[in-house]
């Protein structure tokens, strides 16, 4: 289409994104900075005392140290597989998919008593190797170490390795590669000067995602890192809510928004200069068997490390769901076996709470919210992408396109205090409101449809929309029949993310939702935070319903194959 | 009737087609021709509604096409890579322009299976397009075009990736079903013996610009410039004076004076000798001396390479001929007549 005819659209398209960033992003930051700073003297005082303290500068190194490494793990696990998803069929492969993106989804809650589960002091491996062996203590440490917080992360984050990159990967023509080789280079020159090339727009957002993700992780670094490991963000949370220090926890918000800025600008400059439109295949042409015994076996092996991997926390804290281990208060003794006693607890309310919500409302309210956080992210995020992919180099989109990034890169527990602030007065008094939570949930969420959905749109030729449109369909149906469904799979991921964040979110949650519409990981962490082997396994046992709930999301959308969608 | 008046569009301050003007008759197919950068493709944007020209008019008509987006058009645009849906099989690809224009579902059906069958392509309506040969996808790519009957169907190279035997033999079915169906056609080509297999006129393009609008037989017989002689094959194109005195006209040319056919410039001009009218010995009224650098076996002739003093002259002989080895000397003669044609001087 012609630029000059269509010089409305960019800004057009941009309204939207850009009106919703306004009024649910930037004025509730501004309102909680501004309060926060306001309760100092006023002057850059607490900035320079931010940057003075050793120790916090510390923070500042850990942060940045730790999320390299863990970005750089979940990319040495993820590549390889997504390398395999992409490229090979093999049994049992949209199992894997679904399977990895379970974790994701999960509060980090859950994640922490799964791997607590598993590895802890109690955990299975701990007691099987002292009943294996007749050992006094368990002779795994893993609960507050540093690896700890790694594996977590890995655990969480491979996902976004596997579906960014290898859908990407799924798509792009096996030929140039093969040109490659015939040209004469070798696997690890074609590797090199070739397919990363190709791959690159996707494995630099999938990277700059995770290591933004591990950059501001929270429940991870709390509670299975401990005391001993402080981030920014844990840090902010510390210190607004232990010390009610408002002003140091306003400056580390602060250094963290503008990390996050630089970073995400780094990386807008890159991909623009790295994207170039490839012709997309279907990955049903794409892949093929794997061949030759030896790579059988490598890939095999690989693949079930990788699902033991996913699978084994997941399945430990399934598996402590339904077993009595502990005694209840009250008890001394307990038979160990298999009960189905904490799920049938979950409906009873033994102590009168006022609070007290039934976790069949709670799986609802998550739906609900979950629905509505797809709905708002996916109107507000294609516009934006679509604008995006249009024409990235125009000044708007260039400008745009880092603040886009920004909502992830800010401390849930200060936007969350940002909306208590800002929302609460006419005409947006939205402190009652049950859209608050949702409204949240698709800042979080945004970053994650704009940038699945931008590089499909891309990669998208112009000149099948030139050809829909010499044929007669109007640009409504050309967005239709061509964008839509070339990018339905896009689309669709970009959904789930959406629906995952929404399901798992905890840290804004928790401080905004209504008491009493609590969602389900709000409900884990007040059956977490009261005593007692009884609700720890009511925790569990919710838990293990969000994961089955989620994973049977997951697979749906795996399977799902409408008419145009499926096609590819 | 499709009329392109005075069009002028630039990219970036360069130029790509300069007060270009030509009409494609209804029912007629007229080949778009020039080297690679000539701006044939742009045109066919322009015409499409794909592009807004800087000035300039396209009619149908005579009605002004400015107002009217691409899609409204109902002018078909056959791509040079083709542009197949990815994601629609060849039934979906070749259905698309018809559910655009709302058909009925019966309607569509009889029509894909119409134009699927015209391209003889039966049989293929539910492969998946990425699975097929660039013939095939040739095929549908054209069947696709033809499907809503688009009042002009515009071909951008249509034959230009496929290899030479397909070619030919595409390029005869797509002549034979162009004109079975009566279908007003812009033919693109860089490749003059395409247009002139295919067309009823040829529009010539260089840099922009038209360089003639002609039937292809005439083209060839009386190209319009040196430019469009070089570009059609005929080589000896060559700088020349154009001298009168008060009984005769006369060329003076590298090859030294020659008589000069009728024409009224004066002056610096272009020569152009038609290297189908020398023959090898001295039988014609002009002759020259020259050695014989280079002879290549084209099929139906032999084309050489002869030096004459400084001068390098290409020759087409029938194959018939018998030519010495390369190096030797030999006697060229031709007629004037037939052989001269002259041309203003190009800026």
């Amino acid at each position: 289409m012609d630029r000059k005819r269509h010089s409305w659209l960019l800004p057009a398209l941009w309204l939207l994104p850009l009106t919703f960033l306004a009024i649910f992003y930037f004025y509730p930051l501004a309102s909680i900075l501004g309060f926060s700073f306001a309760r100092g003297d006023g002057s850059l005082q607490p900035v320079a005392a931010v940057l003075a303290n050793e120790s916090l500068r510390g923070v500042v190194g850990f942060t940045f140290w730790q999320a390299a490494l863990s970005t750089l793990l979940t990319l040495a696990v993820g590549l390889p597989a997504a390398y395999l998803l992409a490229r090979y069929r093999f049994p049992g492969k949209s199992l894997l998919r679904a399977l990895s993106g379970v974790p994701f989804v999960l509060p980090t809650l859950v994640v922490a008593a799964a791997f607590d589960a598993l590895l802890g002091p109690r955990g299975w491996v701990n007691q099987a190797a002292m009943a294996l062996f007749g050992l006094e203590s368990p002779p795994i440490h893993f609960v507050n170490t540093f690896g700890a917080i790694l594996i977590a992360h890995v655990f969480y984050n491979t996902t976004i390795v596997l579906r960014l990159v290898g859908d990407y990967w799924a798509r792009l023509s096996p030929r140039i590669e093969q040109a490659a080789r015939s040209l004469g280079a070798n696997a690890w020159q074609t590797l090199r000067q070739v397919t990363l090339p190709m791959i690159a727009p996707a494995l630099s957002a999938a990277a700059l995602l995770v290591f933004i993700f591990d950059f501001t992780s929270f429940g991870v670094i709390l509670v299975l890192g401990g005391p001993r490991f402080a981030t920014l963000e844990t840090e902010i949370y510390y210190q607004t809510v232990a010390l009610f220090n408002l002003p140091t926890a306003a400056v580390l918000a602060l250094i963290q928004l503008l990390c996050t800025l630089a970073l995400t600008i780094i990386y807008t400059r890159m991909s623009a200069r790295l994207s170039h439109p490839q012709e997309l295949r279907t990955p049903q042409v794409t892949a093929r068997p794997i061949t030759s015994r030896r790579n059988r076996l490598l890939a095999g092996g690989f693949l079930v490390l990788l699902a033991l991997f996913f699978l084994a926390p997941l399945g430990g804290l399934a598996l402590r769901s339904v077993s009595r281990v502990g005694p209840e208060r009250g008890q001394t003794s307990v038979e160990p076996g298999l009960t189905l006693d904490y799920y049938r607890a979950l409906g009873e309310d033994p102590r009168g709470n006022i609070f007290f919500a039934n976790p069949q409302d709670a799986i609802g309210t998550s739906l609900i919210y979950a629905g509505s956080t797809v709905a708002l992210a996916l109107a507000i995020g294609l516009p934006a992408a679509w604008a995006l992919a249009r024409n990235e180099r125009a000044l708007l989109s260039r400008l745009l396109d880092p603040l886009l990034m920004l909502p992830l890169g800010t401390s849930a527990v200060t936007l969350g205090l940002g909306f208590i602030v800002a929302l609460n007065a006419p005409p947006l008094d939205l402190r009652a409101s049950p859209v608050l939570v949702p409204l949240a949930h698709t800042l979080v969420a945004l970053p994650f449809v704009v940038r699945s959905l931008a590089p499909a749109l891309r990669s998208i030729r112009p000149r099948l929309r030139q050809a829909a449109a010499v044929l007669g369909a109007a640009p409504g149906q050309v967005l239709r029949h061509i964008d839509l469904p070339l990018v339905g799979r896009a689309v669709l991921v970009s959904a789930m993310f959406a629906f995952a964040i929404s399901i798992g979110e905890f840290g804004a949650t928790a401080l905004i939702a209504r008491p009493e519409y609590p969602t389900i990981p709000v409900l884990i962490y007040r059956l977490l935070s009261q005593p007692g082997a009884l609700t720890y396994g009511q925790a569990l046992a919710l838990s293990t319903i969000l994961m089955l709930v989620t994973g049977g999301g997951m697979l749906a959308i795996e399977k799902l194959r409408v008419a145009d969608v499926g096609e590819f | 009737m499709l009329s392109v008046r005075n069009i002028y569009k630039s990219f970036a301050g360069k130029p790509a087609l300069s007060g270009v003007s030509f009409d494609v008759r209804r029912g007629e197919i007229v080949a778009l021709l020039g080297p690679s950068g000539s701006g044939k493709s742009t045109l066919l944007s322009l015409i499409a509604g794909l592009e807004v020209p800087d000035r300039g008019q396209v009619l149908w008509n005579k009605k002004n096409m400015a107002a009217v987006p691409a899609h409204r058009r109902l002018f078909g645009l056959m791509f040079q890579d083709y542009a197949l849906f990815p994601h629609r099989d060849v039934f979906g690809n070749v259905a698309f322009g018809l559910h655009m224009r709302r058909g009925a579902k019966s309607s569509v059906d009889a029509r894909v299976n119409e134009v699927v069958r015209l391209v003889g392509l039966s049989g293929f309506e539910h492969r998946d397009v990425s699975t097929l040969s660039g013939g095939e996808q040739q095929r549908v790519a054209l069947a696709r075009a033809l499907a809503p009957q688009p009042r002009l169907l515009m071909l951008d190279e249509p034959l230009g990736s496929l290899d030479r035997a397909l070619r030919t033999r595409l390029l005869e079915d797509l002549a034979a079903i162009l004109r079975q169906a009566g279908q007003t056609s812009l033919y693109v080509t860089h490749d003059q013996e395409e247009a002139y297999a295919i067309a009823d006129r040829i529009v010539l393009l260089n840099a922009g610009r038209v360089a003639q609008v002609d039937r292809p037989e005439e083209l060839y017989r009386r190209p319009a410039s040196g430019f469009v002689a070089r570009f059609l094959g005929l080589e000896n194109v060559f700088a020349a004076t154009v001298v009168r005195s008060a009984k005769r006209v006369w060329l003076e040319t590298p090859l030294g004076k020659l008589p000069a056919p009728r024409t009224g410039l004066k002056g610096e001009a272009k020569v152009l000798l038609r290297p189908e009218a020398f023959q090898l010995g001295g039988k014609g009224p002009l002759k020259f001396k020259g050695k014989l650098l280079s002879k290549r076996f084209r099929g139906k002739m032999l084309r050489a390479k002869v030096l004459v003093g400084k001068t390098q002259l290409v020759i087409e002989l029938p194959s018939a001929a018998e030519l010495p080895r390369a190096g030797a000397r030999v006697q060229l003669s031709f007629d004037p007549k037939k052989a001269i044609q002259v041309f203003p001087r190009e800026e």
